[in-house]
Parts: structure tokens; sequence; C-alpha cells
């Protein structure tokens, strides 16, 4: 087993808010290495963002991380000072946002806004290396050259994202943090991005941590699953484990309302999906028992510890592993 | 044009339940608005200025109850025939036929609360009204009417006044008024139409229309509620400058004579020739008049952090 | 449920519509945008029939067309054999109550100021049913039939008071008081999380299962498609390149773009995955003249004859149809 190259530990992070402090990361832990994915799947408000915004130390003035590590390269992102963190942010780890596509600068060629992304974390570098690198990026996400010197409005919305991407990828990080980075996309763009970040994850080794609400998608593209709700991780395991015996009741939910294309349509009137709502978990409580069928007494009072499936697959559910 | 069902969903017509739940809800909004407001320390200064201003004018009714010599406009204390400084029988002295300045000055608040608020209450209906006609019947109805708005906003309002004064002799306080609202309403007209440009193709709008809502209301119901803040903020606005259009109006000598306002006190100031002889009678009505419409405004400047989308807590958000 | 040969509850015939874009009072300097191109399709009653295509495809502008929120340039609108198109006063109001849409967004489709029992309950109002408390009574049928049990705690509540799945509920209630024939669903999971997305499709299927409702299903989502739908129009830049059983135009596709957006879904869970492989890496130029739209696009173009003209819809077998020059 080769060491990790993100440890995150017990990771928790909270809102600041008239009341006190509300936790939106809850305890979450999990493990990212070099060329391997892991995919973070959950609703909207669920803290997925927020774990990406806190790894990067970006979170909103009002947010803060309440405890827990996060070990990156042998150096615990929430100790390090803020100095060190701007060196680390773009050069080691980088972002892929949501409709980041909409943030790159209008009035200037796509050539010479990367460019600028490389010379403002290298400032070393010549401008034939930085010329090469620029030209070499393009090549990876798979944009003809003859359309560097365009400017980013004669592009489309899927190019734009490439653009993103290139600039993420410019200063060869090792890790690389992309939220959603295809929401906004038509189907046969977001297939063409997704390949383009599986290309570069496997020819870089880079780790990757792929946030997104669409478990489909992260099926697609990441070696780990990781399932989240209400703040906490539920589920943590290799792809094939999570999708194929999801432990936790709202990842089975999940993967049971996952529509496939098939022969035979699935029976919607007849499979059993999600059913009732999601009210607000009470404090301490396991966050799904309100719509889980097998909640017990013990369920209503205290979230359970992790169980594991396997050596690579946990879950925190106290009925795990009862049923087949 | 109307039709029997539009009227059959007006507020009027519906059950008293649905109307108590109505109003819970605009409390709700008050209460949510208040909570943001109140942290504005300009708007506290506002409220606060405004709210020393209406004691005023409720005090008004007091020295003439006490002694008749009090009246602003017939009191006349017949120890005095000229004009005298501030002493304890009169705390701010006399005019200059020993009419109490004090007792004119609580008089001039009513006066400006009245007319301030009475026009701004004018323009806003007739501007909240044309301004969602116009935005929402769009083409050839709102060139038409924006550009009469147009017409109307680059009209001077002081010289229109006194022309009319000038054909038909003093204009009593109530005419004023109308005039200075008649005038007013094109701004606000111009801001609702922009919000119900913006409203108009929301999916609520067209969602009510899919439901074979008619027009009328689709403006009333729809529209109105989501314009109304909007409005309440221009009509701030309006009281400010509708106090110093009258106030103009009477300091030329083209207010209502029967009525005691601060601009008809500092014209008797200037027209008796007491202008740099009498501070103690100059000073006051000038300050009130510049507090007042500052006070008006600092609310509005106040009431437009609380409608500022970004500062509101987040709706969309459940 | 298969309703093949009835007669069709709405059909659009050569719809035509185009938007100008950069208009000004002067003139119409601006280009035009063709949303929809000589589209034509039936709809039979009581099927769900499903509109797919990525945005911008024009997919949304035949709904608005359909409900009269705008009017097209060409073509003829039908429903139950009338022509909705200019339809004034009684008519309109008396087709308005067979025919109703749920939008794509939850949180903008329900006025913030009114309340959950206002919001269902409008449509009663404006078209003059009933008295105050049937009204009541069918609000809160309605809700039940949109799964909001109890339907009493829903009424005195507002929208931000609700969650997405909830709002949505609330608009589908909103769509049925009136018991239309014909419901429009426009994305309407598109701004709400897969699980409840699952549970809006599943209450979709319900309604056409529990009151015959005829459906327009609108969608980016080919596996929503597969699930909900009878049958399928695929939409590409305003024309329809391929239509038929849902069953047949996803699973068998024929037009190299439906076999595009095929390549495209995520392949997780998908039985037989083609990799039909329609795309070129490099987009051809645009040809000047009359041509497929998906000419520079598509690796099985041919040449001198793809970019030369556009190809008609032509029929495979009764059901399916596809506008491709390899048929």
């Amino acid at each position: 087993m080769t060491t990790a190259l993100l440890e995150v530990d017990n990771l928790s992070i909270g809102y600041r808010t008239t009341t006190g402090i509300d936790l939106a990361v809850d305890g979450v832990s999990f493990r990212v290495d070099r060329g391997g994915s892991l995919g973070l799947v959950g609703e909207s408000g669920c803290g997925k963002t927020t774990i990406g915004m806190g790894l990067m130390r970006l979170l909103a003035s009002n947010a803060r991380i309440v405890s827990g590590q996060v070990r990156f390269e042998g150096e615990d992102l929430t100790t390090v000072s803020e100095e060190r963190m701007r060196e680390i942010r773009w050069r080691r780890i980088s972002m892929i946002f949501q409709a980041a596509m909409n943030a790159l600068n209008p009035v200037h060629r796509v050539q010479d806004q990367i460019a600028e992304a490389i010379i403002t974390h290298e400032p070393g570098l010549s401008s034939h290396a930085v010329a090469h690198r620029t030209r070499s990026l393009f090549e990876l996400v798979k944009i003809p050259e003859d359309r560097l010197q365009d400017y980013p409005h004669q592009f489309s919305g899927g190019m734009r994202q490439r653009v993103i991407i290139a600039m993420a990828l410019a200063c060869n990080p090792s890790l690389i943090i992309a939220d959603e980075p295809t929401t906004a996309l038509d189907v046969i763009v977001q297939n063409q991005i997704l390949r383009a970040i599986g290309t570069f994850q496997k020819e870089m080794n880079i780790g990757m941590i792929f946030i997104s609400h669409d478990l489909a998608v992260v099926a697609d593209v990441c070696t780990h699953i990781g399932v989240m709700h209400a703040g906490s991780l539920v589920e943590y395991g290799l792809r094939q484990e999570v999708l194929d015996c999801p432990g936790h009741p709202y990842t089975q939910m999940l993967v049971n309302s996952l529509l496939t294309l098939s022969d035979e349509p699935a029976d919607l009137s007849s499979l059993v999906g999600p059913t009732g709502t999601n009210g607000p978990a009470m404090s301490g409580g396991c966050p799904v028992h309100t719509m889980c069928q097998n909640a017990t007494a013990a369920c209503r009072r205290e979230q359970a510890d992790w169980v594991a499936l396997s050596t690579t697959h946990r879950v925190r559910c106290q009925h795990a592993g009862e049923q087949p | 044009m109307p039709n029997p069902s539009t009227f059959s969903g007006n507020p009027g017509s519906r059950p008293p339940t649905s109307a108590v739940r109505q109003r819970s809800r605009w409390v709700e909004r008050f209460l949510d608005g208040w909570s943001v407001y109140r942290k504005n320390t300009i708007g506290r200064i506002g409220l606060t200025l405004l709210g020393l201003f209406g004691l005023m004018a409720a005090a008004s009714y007091i020295p003439q109850w006490v002694n008749p010599i009090y009246h602003p406009m017939t009191g006349v204390d017949p120890l005095i025939s000229h004009s005298t400084g501030p002493s304890l029988q009169h705390w701010l002295g006399t005019d200059y036929i020993g009419r109490d300045i004090f007792s004119q000055l609580l008089a001039g608040a009513r006066v400006a609360f009245m007319v301030g608020i009475s026009s701004a209450l004018i323009s806003i209906l007739f501007g909240t009204t044309i301004g969602m006609v116009a935005g929402y019947a769009g083409r050839r109805t709102d060139v038409v009417l924006m550009r009469l708005a147009d017409m109307i906003m680059v009209m001077p309002t002081l010289l229109v006044v006194l022309i009319l004064s000038a054909l038909f002799g003093q204009l009593n306080i109530w005419v004023i008024v109308v005039v200075i609202a008649l005038f007013r309403w094109p701004g606000v007209a111009r801001v609702i139409r922009s919000q119900t440009l913006s409203l108009r193709h929301r999916p609520f709008i067209e969602a009510a229309r899919v439901s074979g809502a008619s027009h009328l209301r689709i403006i009333f119901r729809h529209i109105l509620p989501n314009v109304m803040p909007l409005a309440l903020l221009y009509m701030t606005f309006r009281v400010t400058s509708a106090i110093i259009i009258e106030a103009a109006l009477a300091f030329l000598g083209f207010g209502d004579p029967g009525t005691v306002s601060w601009g008809m006190m500092l014209q008797w100031v200037w027209k008796t020739g007491h202008m740099f002889q009498a501070p103690y009678w100059l000073l006051p009505p000038g300050i009130c008049i510049s507090l007042i419409t500052m006070a008006f405004y600092m609310t509005g400047r106040a009431m437009d952090d609380v409608l500022d989308p970004r500062l509101r807590k987040e709706e969309t958000q459940a | 449920m298969n309703t093949h040969g009835s007669s069709p509850i709405l059909s659009m015939t050569d719809v035509t519509k185009t938007y100008r874009s950069g208009d000004s009072l002067l003139g119409s300097s601006g280009s035009r945008v063709v949303a929809l191109d000589h589209i034509s399709l039936d709809i039979n009653a009581g099927e769900i029939f499903g509109l797919v295509g990525e945005s911008g495809s024009g997919k949304t502008t035949a709904s608005r067309l359909i409900v009269g929120l705008e009017s097209p340039d060409d073509g003829r609108i039908q429903f139950d054999g009338k022509d909705i198109l200019g339809l004034k006063g009684r008519a309109r109001r008396e087709f308005t109550k067979q025919v109703q849409v749920i939008f794509q967004d939850p949180y903008q489709s329900l006025n913030a100021h009114f309340s959950i029992f206002d919001t269902v309950c409008e449509p009663l109002v404006i078209h003059g049913v009933g008295d105050r408390a049937s009204r009541r009574i069918r609000v809160c049928e309605a809700l039940e039939t949109a799964e909001l049990t109890p339907p009493e705690s829903y009424l005195n509540r507002y929208p931000h008071q609700l969650s997405g799945g909830q709002r949505q509920r609330v608009a589908i209630a909103r769509a049925m008081i009136l018991e239309p024939r014909f419901l429009i669903a426009d994305e309407p999971t598109s701004m709400l999380d897969a699980s409840i997305s699952f549970q809006i499709f599943r209450l979709l299927h319900r309604l056409r299962e529990t009151f015959g409702v005829t459906m327009l299903f609108i969608t980016h989502s080919l596996a929503a498609a597969r699930n909900l739908c009878d049958r399928v129009g695929v939409i590409y830049r305003g024309r329809l390149v391929e239509q038929g059983t849902a069953r047949e135009t996803i699973m068998h596709p024929r037009h190299p773009y439906t076999k595009a957006l095929l390549d495209a879904h995520p392949r997780f869970g998908c039985s037989n995955h083609h990799g039909y492989d329609t795309l070129l890496d490099v987009e051809r130029p645009r040809p000047k003249n009359d041509h497929c739209l998906f000419y520079p696009r598509c690796r099985l173009a041919i040449n001198n004859t793809c970019n030369l003209q556009a190809p008609k819809l032509k029929n495979l077998d009764a059901a399916h149809r596809v506008s491709c020059f390899l048929y």
C-alpha cells in the first residue's frame, strides 16, 4: 500500500450563527492516494462543497475548521501559515469550480490567461518554457493549438471548461479538487470533459477529489466513493463495493434511484425507492432514521459507529451487514 | 378587461381566515426587514428624528388649547405688537404681529407630514399603477406611457405651479399637494416598470398565465406584492421632495395663506424684513425643513439596505 | 397503456419559431436564431411522450408554444382536432383548463407571497370553480394526489418553508387541480437531487396510471425518458432527428446524434453499451447552404449529400422515424 497523498482525519467545519456554531461538516475522515480519485456524493447542502473549500482553506469568513487534521504531503493544512498555504494552493492543490468557465476574463486571450496562471505561481520560468507548457496543456485537454489566440467568447461552454481545467493543471499539482465541474454542461460535453479529466489524472498520476450530486457521474470517474449525508460521511469504499453492495440505507436509496438504460424500463410504480421526506435529524441520532425502514430506538438515539464491511469498505450504520 | 372571475380572487371577497394568513406573512416579512433595519445607524437616526417630528405634529394642538393666544394662525399676544425674541411666555419669541413662533413651528410639522405623506401617497399610487401597466403590457402602451413620463419628468415643477397659481390665484394646500403628486410620479413609474419587466417572464407569472389568469389578476395579485417594497422605498424619497417643493412655493409667496407651514414662516420673515434681524424666527423653520427632509431621506436609504437582496436572509434555500 | 392508432390529442404541424437577437426599436438588424424548425409531431391520448434534447435545442420553446406563452411564426398546433393558435375568450379559458404545465424550477415557479393553499387554489379561483368549502376540499385532494400528506399541514405554509421536492409537488398539485387532460412537464427534476427526482418521476407515472392524463415530458436525460416515456422524439437544434417508441429509439438508435447522446450517457448500470462513436474529434466548418444540422459533428456524414441538403424525417417502420441520409 502506498502512502496517502492526502489524509483527512475527523475534520469538522462549522458556520458561526447567532445561536452558536452549526456544523456543516461533522467528523469526516478519508484518504486519497496518488493517482487515486475519491468521489464525494451527496445532496445539495450536505457539506461536500464545504469540505472542498475547507481543504483549500478558502472558507467563507463566518466558517472555520472546528477540529480535525488534513495531512497533505507531510504537512497539516489546518495549521500551516497562510503564506505557506498560498504556495500550496494551485501549485500543489488546485481546484476546478462549478461553472468556472464563466470566470474567464473576456478581454484577454485564452493563451495569455493560462500563461499568467503559470507565471504567477512560478515566476522564475522563461517565456519560452511558459509557451511550451501552455501548448502541452492544451494538447492534454484536447483544444486545437490554433485556438490558443482566441478570446473566451469564441469558445463554447465545454471548451471554456477545458481551459479552466488546463489552468488548474498549469503548475503540475499533485491533488485536484473538482467541485461539480460538469454540472452546467450538456450530456455530450459532460462526457468529453469527464474523459479529459480521467486521462490527465491517470497520465499525470494526480490525486483527485471529485465532488458531485450525481452518483452516475462519480461512478464513471472515481476509484473510491464517499457518500455524504447531512454533514457526515456515511459510507466509504471502493467504487465497485459501494455500488454493488451499498451498506448504508441512504446509499441504497441513491443507488436505487439511479435510472439506468436497459431493455426493460424500471417499473416505476413498484420499485422500492426512497419514500418520506427527510425531516431534520435529531441531534445525536442517525441522520436518516426518519426515512429508514430498519430504524430502531438506538438509531434515533445516536449515530452509529463505523462498521467495516471489508478492509476498504466501511459504513456508518448499525444494521450494516445484517442482511445480504 | 375585467371579467367577473378577476374579482372573485381579490382579497376583499376572501374568507377571513385567509386574510389573517396573508397578514401573518406580511408581519413576518416586516419583522424580517426590521431586524436588518435596526442594525443600520443612519436608519436609526432617521427614524428617531421622524419620531421627534411626529411628536411635534401631535403636540401642535396643545398650545392653542392652553391659551388661545397661542393659536398659530389667529392667536395674537395682545401685549406684543412687533417681533420679540425668546421669553418665558413665548419660548421661541413672536412674529411681527405677536404670534407665538413655537406654536407655529409645531403646526408646521403637522403640515409638513400632511403635505409630504399625502402627496407621496398619491404619486406612488399613480407611479406604481402606471409603471406596472407599462412594464406588463409592453409594446405601444409602454412606449406611450413612458414618453408621457419623460415629458412630465423634464417639466420644471416649480415653474408650472407658479404659472398655475398666477392663473387661478392663491392655491389651496390640497391643490398644491395634488399638483406636486402629479409631477412626481414619473420617477416612480420608471423604477416600478423596470422591476415589472424583470418579473414579467419569471416562471411564477408564466404559471399564472398558463392557469388562465387575467391581466388584472396578474398585475394586482402577482406583481404588486413583489414591487410593493420598492414602492414604499420610493415613497420616502417622494415625501422629501414634496416637503421641499411646498416650502419653496410658500416661501415664494404662492403657498396657501390659510396654512402655517415652515415655508410660510420663512416667507413672513422675508416679507417683513426680519431676515437678518430675527435669527430666533428665521432659524427654527429653516432647520426643521432641513432636518425632516434629511430624516426621510435617511430612512429611505436604510430601507434600501433592507431591500438589498444580498443582505436579506436567503429565502430560496430550504 | 399503449395507444397506437388512436387519434392524437395534440398535434403540431410544421411549427417554426425564430427569435431575433439584438433586436432594436428601429429595426431588426440582429441575427435570427431558429428555435424550432418545421417540427411536426403527434401525441396520442394517454401516452407519455418524451422530448429529448440538450439545452438550447428548442424543446422548451415547444412547450411554450403549446400553452400560448408565445406564438409560432408558422405552422399549426391542434388540440383535440381544434386549432389552438389565436384562441380567444371562452375557448381559450376552456383550453387552459385542459392543458397545464409543470415548470423546471420549483424555486421560481411559485409566488413567494402566496400560501400553499392560495397557490394550489388559484386555478379554481380563476375559473370560478366551486365555493369556499368545496375549494378547500379540492385543494386537499390535489395535495394528496401529489403525495403531500397530511394536506392540511401544508395549506398555511409558504414556498420558502418547503424543500425543493415539496415545492415541485405543490406545483404538480396546482397543475392537477383542474383535472387537465394534458400535462407538460418541462424538465421537472433538473433542479432537484437524484433521489428526489426519482420520487417525482414515480409520481408522474402514477398520475398517468390513475388519471389517464396525457403527458409531454421534456428532458435532457435519456435515462429518464427511457424509464418514464412510451414514445420519444429527439430534437437537435430545433429539428426533430428521430422519433419512435422509447425502447426502439433509446436502445436501438439510428440517428448519429441519438447514438452520440447514448455514448455520452454515464456507463454505470447500462446493460448494453454500444460505443457507437459517431462524434468527430474536430468539428467541420458549417456549410453556408442548407445542410444536415449534425453534419459538422458527424463522423458518418456522407460527403456531397449531408452538407448540401437537409434530410427529411423518413419512416423506418410504423413507429420509428429518423431524419438521416444513412437510412
